[in-house]
C-alpha cells in the first residue's frame, strides 16, 4: 500500500463519522419536533456505512491483489429513517395536537443519542490516531542510513 | 610472464568517468532543490486555500486540508532526504585524492 492510500483509508473513515456526527446532532436538535414539511413527527435518522475502496491510490504491484483482499476505506451508503412509531402524548393545548388531543413526538432517546456521539467521537480520535501511525512510519523511514 | 605496461589512457578514461558521474549528479542535485521548493509551495498554496475557505464560511473538511498537507509535507521530507544522500556522495568524490 502506498503512503496515499493508507492516509485516504484513514480520510475515508473521518469524513464517514463527521457525517454520523451531523446526523446524530440532527436527532437531538430534532428531539421535538412535532412538524415536517412531508407530515408527521421528525422521524430519527441512522446512517448505514460500507465500505469502500479508498480513492485513487496507486496499488502496491508487488503483491498479488487477486488473491488478496485490498484494504478499503469506509464510506455512507444510506441515511434511512428509523421505522418506529412515534410516541404519542396527550397534550391538547398543542397547535398539533389532533382532535383527540394527542401529539406525536419523535421516538428520539436523548440519553442513547449521547452515547452514540461519544462513539462517534471516539472514532474519529481511533481514525486520526491510525493516521498518524501510518505516517509516522513513514516519516521513520526517512531516517534509513542516518547515523 | 608478460609485463603489461600501466596504460595512462585507462586512468584518463576513470578519471573521465568520475567527472561525468559529478555532472550528472549535479544537474540532478539542481532538479530535486526545484522539486522540493515546488512541494513547500504546494503546502503554502493548500495552507493559503483552505485558511480562506474557512474564513468565507464555504464547506471545509478541516481533516481533508491537514491528510494533503501532510501528504505534501512527506514528499518535502523526503525531497531534503534524497538531497542529503547526493550532498554526501558529492563530498566523497570530492574527497578523492587524485
Amino acid at each position: 500500500m502506498s503512503l496515499s492510500s493508507s492516509l485516504n483509508i484513514s480520510g475515508s473513515a473521518l469524513k464517514a463519522e463527521r457525517i454520523r456526527m451531523d446526523v446524530i446532532s440532527s436527532n437531538i436538535a430534532n428531539a421535538k419536533t412535532t412538524r415536517t414539511p412531508g407530515g408527521g413527527p421528525f422521524k430519527r435518522q441512522m446512517v448505514v456505512f460500507a465500505p469502500e475502496a479508498s480513492a485513487p491510490g496507486p496499488v502496491d504491484t508487488n503483491l498479488d491483489w487477486t488473491k488478496l483482499r485490498q484494504p478499503q476505506g469506509v464510506g455512507v451508503v444510506a441515511i434511512v429513517e428509523d421505522k418506529t412509531p412515534p410516541t404519542i402524548e396527550y397534550e391538547p393545548s398543542h397547535p398539533d395536537a389532533d382532535q383527540n388531543g394527542y401529539v406525536a413526538y419523535p421516538d428520539i432517546n436523548e440519553v442513547a443519542e449521547m452515547v452514540d456521539m461519544m462513539s462517534a467521537t471516539r472514532a474519529y480520535e481511533a481514525n486520526v490516531t491510525a493516521l498518524n501511525a501510518a505516517k509516522n512510519m513513514a516519516m521513520r523511514a526517512l531516517e534509513i542510513g542516518r547515523g | 610472464m608478460e609485463i603489461t605496461s600501466i596504460g595512462a589512457n585507462s586512468l584518463i578514461q576513470q578519471g573521465s568517468k568520475l567527472t561525468d558521474a559529478k555532472a550528472t549528479n549535479g544537474a540532478s542535485f539542481g532538479d530535486l532543490l526545484k522539486d522540493a521548493l515546488k512541494d513547500l509551495q504546494g503546502i503554502q498554496a493548500e495552507a493559503d486555500t483552505s485558511a480562506a475557505k474557512l474564513a468565507t464560511g464555504e464547506p471545509l473538511d478541516i481533516h481533508e486540508a491537514m491528510i494533503a498537507m501532510e501528504k505534501t509535507s512527506i514528499a518535502f521530507q523526503l525531497g531534503l532526504q534524497v538531497r542529503n544522500k547526493l550532498i554526501e556522495a558529492h563530498q566523497e568524490i570530492m574527497r578523492m585524492q587524485v
